[in-house]
């Protein structure tokens, strides 16, 4: 049938003139079901402009935006919270504020010990009758390497009051362990502190650079950018929740939780060399952009180290992460004796649910963060 | 049902061509996901699972 013999009058279709809702669904459905050598270019156009737009669009300066709302996953995708959150602190068009900032960096067990910063802001508030901005950077098992990156960056523009954790936990890293977390780049951003880290005191090649962002940080790109193109497209951020490390577990798994945790003490209750002089560096760095450094020791659940034995470990650890951070010229808070939880207060030995007992934690670092920022001379 | 078949010949074809517009796009932003999807599963990439330690 030619468009002549399709013209003739008989036919309904065969009327241009004459609008017809089903030649407008029979025309857009060819026109989307039906190849053309302009469909196809189009396809090739769309196909090469997105991937150019990604490249020159997905920066630390965009992502610092509001796009980087949309970028967490879920509400427990911790790593990216905490990388939007560090870029948007080293923007260099990020308003600086009056009020005096306090930084917390550190793994699941820090995170879920003050659980909220509104919270954390509240209890200094109250204790110092001033205003606070509280940034939480915690991620869990965060490696020393991502601690560093995340240190570097949180106090770009801003010193403040900087929160590391002092926990046994974190001496744990050998030269591989160290490298694993670096390799697996779980934040996503280059940090040069972090890379002189890896050439320093490892003595190991730091991953390469491009400067271009979605090469250098393409599995945080890949993880990510399908969850976020659809909570762009859907307007749908994900809510962070910080205190998101409990989880029920049987005997058997809380048995051998207890036996990994015990022998981590047993490992590390004298700090390694290695770890120590990470530390020391990250300290150092910030202390010389002004920053003042608290190191607190989350305790763990007096059933953890009910042996004589364990016990004794415990102690040494306590008192040799109180003489490093003297050292270190950090400050070290911890609770009491008197004052440690009780062990109903966690569930796993080794995370504090108990949300009252939360409460006295951030009280306690809300008093070590007055002490330390009315310190003069000493960090 | 030959008869009815619609060619851009008989009918509105701007209406068409939006059409051929929305398979373009359409398409390419499938493979821009098919694309980022393939690298992943190819590059071996996995998010880190916290396993409560």
């Amino acid at each position: 049938m030619n468009f002549q013999s399709a013209m003739q009058p008989k036919d309904d279709t065969l009327k241009p003139d004459a609008w017809s809702l089903r030649d407008h669904l029979l025309a857009l459905w060819t026109g989307c079901t039906q190849p053309t050598r302009f469909s196809f270019l189009l396809m090739i156009v769309v196909l090469v402009s997105t991937t150019l737009l990604m490249v020159v669009g997905v920066t630390p300066r965009t992502l610092a935006g509001p796009l980087g709302d949309y970028v967490p996953r879920s509400a427990e995708n911790d790593e990216a919270f905490a990388t939007i959150q560090a870029l948007r602190l080293a923007d260099p068009q990020a308003p600086v504020g009056k009020a005096p900032r306090v930084y917390v960096i550190g793994n699941s067990r820090i995170a879920q010990t003050f659980a909220s910063d509104e919270k954390l802001k509240h209890s200094l508030q109250t204790l110092t009758h001033r205003d606070w901005d509280v940034f939480f950077l915690t991620t869990g098992r965060q490696g020393a390497l991502d601690e560093t990156a995340l240190a570097e960056f949180a106090t770009k523009r801003q010193p403040g009051v900087v929160i590391l954790s002092a926990s046994f936990d974190r001496y744990e890293d050998d030269v591989a362990e160290l490298m694993k977390y670096y390799r697996m780049a779980r934040i996503g951003y280059r940090s040069d502190w972090a890379d002189e880290q890896v050439r320093q005191i490892l003595h190991t090649r730091p991953r390469s650079r491009t400067g271009i962002y979605l090469v250098d940080n393409r599995k945080f790109f890949l993880l990510n950018a399908g969850a976020a193109s659809l909570r762009l497209v859907s307007q749908t951020p994900a809510e962070r929740k910080i205190d998101a490390y409990i989880y029920k577990q049987n005997a058997h798994k809380l048995a051998t939780y207890r036996a990994t945790i015990l022998k981590s003490l047993r490992i590390n209750y004298i700090p390694k060399k290695l770890s120590v002089s990470i530390l020391a560096d990250t300290v150092r760095r910030l202390q010389e952009r002004g920053n003042k450094v608290i190191l607190f020791d989350v305790p763990v659940s007096s059933e953890l180290v009910s042996s004589d034995a364990d016990h004794k470990r415990y102690a040494i650890h306590l008192q040799g992460a109180a003489a490093l951070s003297s050292r270190l010229g950090a400050y070290y808070c911890r609770p009491s004796d008197e004052a440690m939880p009780p062990p109903q207060a966690y569930r796993d030995y080794f995370h504090i649910a108990d949300p009252a007992v939360q409460e006295q934690m951030r009280m306690l670092l809300a008093q070590c963060v007055e002490n330390v920022s009315r310190e003069k001379g000493r960090s | 049902m030959s008869k009815k078949r619609w060619v851009p010949e008989k009918g509105p074809v701007r209406t068409w061509r939006i059409g051929q517009i929305v398979q373009g796009v359409v398409l390419g932003v499938m493979l821009i996901f098919a694309g980022i999807g393939w690298v992943a599963h190819y590059g071996n990439v996995t998010a880190f699972k916290y396993q409560g330690f």
